[in-house]
């Protein structure tokens, strides 16, 4: 598969007005590096403060890296960022538009700025707003606000885009919305690198997902393959009424992990398929319990997993 | 070329369809010279003139003044505090472009000031216009250039209103009153008059002054075009080296 976009080992650095912990320096990017393939939903999740605008403001032209390479599609973002921009089309994370202006007006404007004309009806249309191509920008909702951001980042009809946070603010239905969009643009052919801190997001919209914490990429993989590889892809959890020997799960190969403070008891297991297996045993046994849970492993798991988060230390001592 | 007229036809709109901002720009000024004109303060700036007369000139220098310092500062101070001028800066616009517009589009609106203050003056206070027309225009482009570069330029150094406010104040409020406006500098004390003949509005308000009131003299308004003319130069030069929208 073709590469569309290429970091190489990228650095990026601030000065920091009052230091911090006694450093002057802010280290937001650690050597960066994935690619991103031609066609696909490319995601890239952290928490804030991870990197992942930092990083996507560095390919879209807004800011430069210290150290290391970027390629977008063919062109070096140092020597060559006006080709890269004329390519691409951007969402940033927060985006205004020259007030009293109308949509119309505003797409018209973009348009101009890649020496194009903008067609209006067809942009409107895709986001659901073609009846509001004479409205100010101000008396749109925040979900429609998004929508026609990603309408005016189509306006030169770009190879890849760029969305950052589309989502944030928005409330369920439109954020549903949001994404059946963004499946859209991407059926057309168009690339897509999107950054969230929402683990479902990622796991719905991504072909892949680059997993990102403290300016550095942890993990790069499909979100089904990542957790497949999460060790625990099942958990189970119940109540007993009586404590129970912990030595009683030992002989089960799939159980990979016990934690038992009664009255409740946690075990991870490989698939879903040993849960009846665990079920059956408990029954066997004549042990008694309620509030039976089954919990399969998410990408949340794998984030968690990946920076070593509290979850792990509280409830696995 | 396309942008550039798209850019500065959004920017006449935007001026036009802010209703608060328009009376700011077009009302204020010439409330503000009514108020004088209407008030009984005579004559006493010298020449026998009457006070609608001498200060017309003054408060049109002002308005240019401050469409630049502050109008267009906090302006662009805006602009960047919303992301606007970041979603631009990831398209192929190149700055120039975008920096260009706005100052023509502003530069428009001062000619249109202009052409208000100036009927006002001549038809509600009897303002005599003894001067020449191609003076004026050579001045209010002058001036207007200079006071929107500078604002421009105090963008650059603000992020926030809030940090443009200090800026726009310490810039704009020594021009305002020490910048022959309201009355004639020669009464100031030494120090100030050296300072207040520093200023660039000292010779816009005088220039317009001489175009407005007086018969075409090239000696007396040569000079202030030339002075305005290297404040231009320099402050050209300045904006060329910081000016900046973002990294």
């Amino acid at each position: 598969m073709e590469n569309v976009i290429e970091v190489e080992n990228i650095t990026k650095t601030y000065k920091l007005a009052k230091p911090k912990d006694g450093q002057k320096i802010f280290e937001a990017l650690k050597g960066v590096s994935f690619a991103v393939e031609k066609g696909e939903i490319f995601g890239i999740l952290g928490p804030n403060g991870a990197g992942k605008t930092t990083t996507l403001e560095i390919i879209e032209g807004l800011k430069k890296q210290n150290s290391g390479k970027i390629n977008v599609l063919g062109f070096d973002n140092l020597k060559q960022g006006p080709e890269i921009k004329k390519r691409i089309g951007v969402q940033l994370q927060s985006s205004g538009y020259l007030p009293y202006l109308t949509l119309g007006e505003l797409l018209d404007l973009f348009a101009s700025f890649y020496g194009q004309i903008a067609d209006k009806p067809r942009l409107l249309g895709l986001v659901n707003l073609q009846e509001k191509e004479h409205e100010l920008v101000k008396n749109l909702s925040g979900g429609q606000k998004q929508r026609f951001t990603i309408s005016s980042s189509l306006v030169n009809s770009p190879e890849i885009i760029f969305l950052d946070e589309p989502t944030t603010g928005l409330d369920p239905a439109a954020r549903k919305a949001m994404w059946q969009l963004i499946k859209q643009i991407n059926s057309q052919g168009i690339t897509v690198v999107i950054t969230t801190h929402y683990m479902e997001e990622a796991e719905f919209l991504c072909h892949r997902v680059a997993i990102m914490d403290h300016g550095k990429i942890l993990q790069i993989n499909e979100p089904l393959q990542l957790i497949e590889d999460l060790a625990h892809t099942t958990q189970i959890s119940f109540l007993v009424e009586k404590q129970i020997d912990k030595n009683l799960f030992h002989n089960f190969s799939e159980v990979e992990k016990i934690y038992s403070q009664y009255p409740k008891v946690i075990l991870e297991i490989k698939s879903l398929e040993h849960v009846a297996n665990i079920v059956k045993l408990l029954k066997d046994q004549k042990i008694q319990f309620s509030g039976f849970t089954v919990k399969t492993a998410s990408l949340e798991d794998v984030y968690l997993d990946l920076t070593g988060h509290e979850f792990e230390e509280e409830a696995y001592e | 070329m396309n942008s550039f007229k798209q850019l500065f036809l959004a920017n006449l709109k935007i001026i036009y369809r802010n209703k608060s901002g328009f009376f700011w720009t077009v009302g204020m000024p010439s409330f503000i010279y009514i108020a004088l004109s209407v008030l009984p303060i005579g004559t006493g700036t010298g020449g026998g003139l009457a006070y609608s007369h001498f200060v017309l000139p003054g408060i049109i220098a002002m308005t240019i003044m401050q469409g630049g310092i502050y109008g267009l500062a906090y302006w662009m101070t805006d602009l960047k505090a919303r992301g606007v001028i970041s979603r631009f800066l990831v398209t192929p616009l190149k700055m120039p472009v975008l920096a260009i517009s706005l100052v023509s589009a502003r530069l428009l609106v001062i000619v249109m000031q202009t052409i208000i203050l100036s009927l006002l003056g001549i038809l509600a206070f009897n303002a005599n216009f003894a001067g020449n027309y191609f003076s004026v225009i050579i001045l209010v482009a002058l001036g207007g250039s200079i006071f929107l570069l500078l604002g421009l330029l105090i963008s650059s150094f603000a992020t926030s209103y809030e940090s443009a406010a200090p800026i726009t104040s310490a810039i704009g409020l020594p021009l305002t009153f020490l910048g022959n406006i309201f009355f004639p500098i020669d009464g100031l004390p030494t120090a100030l008059r050296i300072f207040a003949k520093l200023l660039p509005i000292t010779y816009l308000a005088d220039g317009l002054r001489q175009a407005y009131l007086f018969p075409f003299d090239f000696a007396k308004i040569g000079k202030d075009i030339l002075i305005l003319s290297i404040w231009l130069v320099a402050i050209l030069l300045l904006t060329v080296r910081y000016f900046k929208l973002k990294e």
